[in-house]
């Protein structure tokens, strides 16, 4: 027993000290680390759409990833079987679209992406488009599992599916900038669309 | 510096994790489930055959996990396996790898971007890669990496070589290995130990990547966004043997990470459908 709890504090140990040790190289990489003003923020730099993939929306088209760039972009992911949240989370978007200048609403994108690739078919995507009543400005993807975790990595969003079929997800919103940077990574919902909208508008290059 | 807050954040959280482990657990208590037998590797991989798992985790609605057989790489994945990716995709070069996708440190072991330099890294188990680069890396070999379920259904067969170590003896053995205060000295993969599926060094040399390592969240309700720094509490109650120190430690270290980290004790290996 002793000799047991010996060892497990000199893991605790070992593992404290590695912990400190990789803080230590992110603070000397700070300058490499883009930060935003309004939220937590963890984008390291670099573009997401770095990686190829395929994705198909909900009009059963073909979306290459890579195909989103050009455009500020205002993603999140979530699965239209959600009840309560991910709803929400597209509710928040739509009230962000609101407050974009109508001059420069082809210039931003909105695309959610969904965890659920069994149920998620590009029919179910398009009921849920309508059932929002989003704009032509939206498009709801849908992929692979190898993908969605991908997407899920590069966004930093965790998710798990549950065994009813549901999943258990954090809800995150990013806004990206045309070159593929994440400039907003927002963990919290409904609360305030404005400041995802002043994001976006400083990305299209107001003030 | 909200960056090195959020670091502070992590550091905090596994501390609180270890020390769940350590106020918790009382004795040693191993589940090996299912028999193992020895299967013949075939071009470096060996079939695993199908069977049950029972999630660490309770998760709503899933008691035990079907896993389909599948082919597992017998070692983690070498210096000179993952140089062979690199030179045919450039892109993943040290110098040329997006900081997104692989953090300051990605192959700081290695000599330059298309050279490992000392000849006896090569064939040790590669380390400093991330998990999008051991995806990709994954993919270009026509394989994939392996999930949670699968990696520890693996895991769960005794140790047959270089001596026999189930239960306790087993979990002694891997603890005292995350207990060693230096872990990056390796020998070259597949002669540390062998378990009865004849898949090699899952314990002793590196920890390992998988498909689902951001999937550790605890969470009853699926609607609302899980609250990640209950791991503690919340998750030791709602794992399937808190006693388990072992497998609780890979748990909470996958919980720590982000698919850009690279660590210098993290490799992976490969499997196939």
């Amino acid at each position: 027993m002793n000799k047991t709890r010996t060892l497990l504090w000199i893991c605790a140990l070992f593992l404290l000290v590695s912990c400190a040790r990789k803080e230590k190289s992110h603070e000397n990489s700070a300058n490499s680390e883009a930060t935003d003003t309004t939220g937590t923020a963890y984008a390291p730099r670099g573009s997401i759409y770095a990686i190829d993939m395929t994705l198909e929306n909900q009009n059963a088209q073909k979306v290459q990833w890579e195909s989103l760039k050009g455009k500020v972009q205002v993603m999140a992911m979530i699965f239209t079987h959600c009840g309560a949240t991910c709803p929400r989370i597209t509710q928040e978007i739509k009230e962000v679209e609101n407050l974009i200048p109508s001059s420069d609403k082809n210039s931003v994108g909105y695309t959610l992406i969904s965890f659920d690739t069994k149920r998620d078919t590009a029919g179910r995507l398009m009921a849920f488009y309508r059932e929002m009543g989003l704009s032509p400005n939206w498009q709801l993807l849908h992929g692979s599992e190898e993908d969605v975790q991908t997407i899920a990595n590069l966004f930093d969003v965790k998710f798990k599916q549950m065994g009813d079929g549901s999943f258990s997800h954090e809800s995150v919103i990013l806004v990206i900038d045309r070159s593929g940077q994440i400039v907003l990574h927002r963990e919290s919902v409904g609360n305030d669309p404005n400041k995802i909208a002043d994001k976006v508008k400083s990305c299209l290059g107001f003030e | 510096m909200k960056y090195a807050n959020s670091k502070s954040a992590l550091v905090g959280k596994i501390a609180l994790q270890i020390l769940c482990v350590l106020l918790l657990g009382v004795i040693f208590n191993a589940r090996v489930e299912g028999a193992a037998t020895m299967v013949a590797e075939v071009q470096g991989m060996v079939r695993i055959p199908s069977g049950f798992y029972r999630p660490f985790y309770i998760t709503k609605g899933i008691d035990l996990v079907r896993i389909e057989s599948f082919y597992m790489d017998v070692t983690p994945v070498t210096n000179k396996q993952f140089l062979e990716f690199v030179k045919a995709n450039p892109r993943w070069a040290r110098s040329a790898v997006s900081p997104l996708l692989a953090e300051q440190g990605y192959l700081k072991g290695w000599k330059n971007d298309f050279e490992i330099g000392d000849p006896s890294m090569d064939d040790v188990p590669v380390v400093n890669v991330s998990w999008f680069a051991a995806h990709a890396y994954a993919h270009w070999r026509g394989k994939r990496l392996p999930t949670i379920a699968e990696w520890e259904y693996v895991s769960l067969a005794p140790i047959v070589k270089p001596c026999h170590a189930n239960g306790n003896a087993k979990n002694e053995l891997i603890l005292d290995w995350y207990c060693k205060p230096d872990a990056t000295h390796f020998q070259p993969v597949g002669t540390v130990n062998r378990n009865a599926y004849g898949v090699r060094d899952m314990f002793g040399q590196v920890w390992e990547w998988v498909e689902d390592f951001s999937s550790v969240i605890i969470s009853a309700d699926p609607q609302s966004s899980p609250n990640l720094g209950s791991l503690c509490g919340a998750g030791a109650a709602g794992s399937i043997d808190p006693t388990d120190y072992a497998t609780f430690m890979r748990f909470a270290m996958r919980n720590s990470l982000k698919g850009n980290y690279v660590l210098n004790n993290l490799g992976f290996r490969c499997v196939k459908n």
